[in-house]
């Protein structure tokens, strides 16, 4: 099971890089339209707006398996084992719910969602680009799972 | 109610709940408290936080200073600075200071500038007879000192939030870089008569045109970027895009250094960072919507004007707060959550938006040097294989400095200013 979870990551990883090289060639292009043939694309900076929400959210997932969230350890490193376990399990618990929240809200949210077009492009629909919400925090719920369930487990060893 | 959110973000950052998350969660718990709103406001928070065209510079300008640094780039930069200040005496920590502040030309944020430059210099100082926790130090304030001279991602962010011109905020954050750059190097100076550090080379003109020759390409990018943006040609996304695909083209084709496998390697590591920040910017929307639903902003300038009208004293307590909050926050975050609410304050007084960013970025630059969240300073420690604390305990003095640029920048407007007004577009 962790096995399976480490390769659903790294699959999403693959995924965040793909959206990234796209963002970076789409602005290129996007540049070349606009200055060296005088016809800026409509729809590009809108596109590439949601590539940064798609990017944000799935890159999240990444940084969230691999801890490289942006926080404070000083404290909780200081702290005697037993309580670094205790807080470890409480840190984890609050995420949880973040999680929780953004999977059944966002769900809701991309399902009322599903009928809006893009501004620029008819074709594609705001269901999909919000969906990249509840996924990633269905996907990080998982992640935050196999992590409690870790900490359990070793505290019951302990 | 508000301090209630407060101390709940502390101490969920306590318990090491990662930033990004802990915003939200706090909100969360306000939301479900008031019970005037659904919790669907997270999610479309999330959303229209991360959903922006002119943050899309952030992922595209870390990526440009990871093609950057791979393709050794840093090194020539270094060999640069050397040959232009190396003739002074403890030329090693000028041409630091220096290579920084060309490192931040292409590099947005002050952590990927430190840690392309520490990984060449302080190996480098060390076997010139540099204390290695100086070095580190040196490092770590220059580039918090070099983050006002763009490209900038705390003013790209702070721009969006003030709904002020990027290009006008990078062109005001020019002079103050270089006064707090050329601050950090007079302290050096002092530091390298009283330690007896050692003279590098002596000065020689070919010496420079070698070293610039060499470095040309490197320098190539800084000049896309100031020509596309402050020429008022292209937005900062679409020269982030550039800046992207030149450092491509030198490290691949000219410089030669650069392979399929690296890039690669470079997208995942720029992919998590950009998660990263966009995480905390994304989740600071969410608490931004409800403090500004709950008209903290106005109660806020309320609360100040009652005490005191006074110009200065109000900038110096706004000063006060942004280094507290600097302390423990995230430079994204902290701008996101308090330029909302101090701005009305900020216009009330008559201070210029532009000018404000400007304080801001400093301000949040020093507060980055300061524990407890040292963002900078942990970056170059690390590199120096050093405890935080020994690297502190040296470098706080070049804080001292940048906090003293940073009340120069305050009551100086013109310094910001005086430049901005000699563009006309």
């Amino acid at each position: 099971m962790p096995q399976l979870l480490g390769r659903l990551v790294a699959l999403v990883e693959w995924w965040a890089v793909a959206l990234l090289a796209a963002m970076a060639a789409l602005v290129c292009l996007g540049v070349f339209f606009r200055y060296a043939l005088d016809s800026a694309l409509s729809w590009y900076d809108e596109f590439a707006s949601y590539l940064l929400v798609w990017l944000t959210f799935f890159g999240a997932v990444v940084a969230s398996y691999h801890r490289r969230h942006i926080g404070f350890e000083t404290v909780v490193e200081r702290l005697p084992a037993a309580a670094r376990r205790a807080t470890e399990l409480l840190a984890e618990v609050a995420v949880l719910v973040f999680h929780g929240v953004v999977l059944y809200y966002g769900w809701d949210l991309a399902a009322k969602m599903a009928d809006e077009t893009a501004v620029s492009l008819p074709w594609v629909r705001m269901g999909w680009v919000f969906a990249a919400i509840p996924l990633a925090g269905g996907l990080m719920l998982l992640v935050s799972l196999a992590r409690l369930a870790a900490l359990v487990s070793a505290r019951r060893e302990a | 109610m508000e301090w209630l959110i407060l101390a709940l973000i502390v101490l969920l950052t306590l318990i090491n709940v990662p930033i990004g998350f802990a915003l939200s969660l706090a909100t969360i718990a306000a939301v479900l408290w008031k019970g005037t709103a659904p919790l669907s406001i997270v999610p479309l928070n999330l959303f229209s936080g991360a959903s922006s065209f002119p943050l899309l510079a952030i992922p595209l300008f870390i990526l440009a200073g990871g093609l950057m640094e791979t393709s050794g780039i840093s090194q020539r930069l270094v060999n640069l600075a050397n040959s232009l200040v190396g003739f002074v005496r403890g030329g090693l920590a000028m041409v630091t200071v220096v290579a920084t502040m060309i490192q931040s030309e292409i590099s947005g944020s002050s952590v990927a500038d430190a840690a392309a430059i520490g990984k060449v210099v302080i190996p480098a100082m060390e076997k010139r007879g540099y204390p290695r926790a100086l070095s580190a130090g040196i490092v770590s304030n220059a580039a918090s000192a070099a983050i006002l001279i763009p490209p900038s991602i705390p003013m790209i962010i702070y721009a969006w939030m003030a709904e002020v011109s990027v290009a006008k905020l990078f062109f005001a954050g020019f002079l103050p870089g270089f006064i707090a750059c050329a601050s950090m190097m007079a302290l050096c100076y002092w530091y390298a008569r009283r330690l007896n550090l050692p003279v590098e080379r002596r000065f020689s003109v070919r010496a420079v045109g070698r070293s610039t020759l060499e470095a040309f390409w490197a320098l190539f990018i800084p000049v896309v970027i100031w020509v596309g943006i402050l020429g008022g040609i292209a937005t900062a996304t679409e020269v982030a895009g550039l800046a992207v695909l030149a450092a491509l083209v030198i490290g691949v084709a000219i410089y030669r250094e650069l392979t399929g496998r690296q890039v690669l390697q470079i997208l995942r590591e720029s992919a998590g960072q950009t998660a990263a920040v966009m995480l905390i910017v994304a989740s600071s929307a969410v608490l931004g919507w409800f403090l500004t639903s709950e008209q903290v902003p106005q109660k806020f300038a309320r609360l100040i004007l009652e005490t005191t009208s006074n110009k200065y004293l109000i900038l110096l307590f706004l000063n006060l707060f942004l280094f507290v909050a600097g302390m423990f926050l995230h430079s994204a975050a902290a701008i996101i959550l308090i330029v909302p609410i101090v701005l009305p304050l900020v216009r009330a007084i008559g201070v210029d938006p532009i000018h404000f960013g400007i304080i801001v970025t400093i301000n949040l630059g020093v507060g980055q040097q300061t524990p407890p969240v040292a963002t900078v300073l942990f970056t170059t420690a690390a590199i120096a294989r050093l405890p935080f604390w020994d690297v502190f305990r040296v470098s706080w003095p070049f804080t001292v400095v940048l906090a003293l640029v940073t009340l120069l920048v305050t009551y100086v407007p013109w310094i910001s200013l005086g430049p901005v007004s000699w563009i006309h577009w």
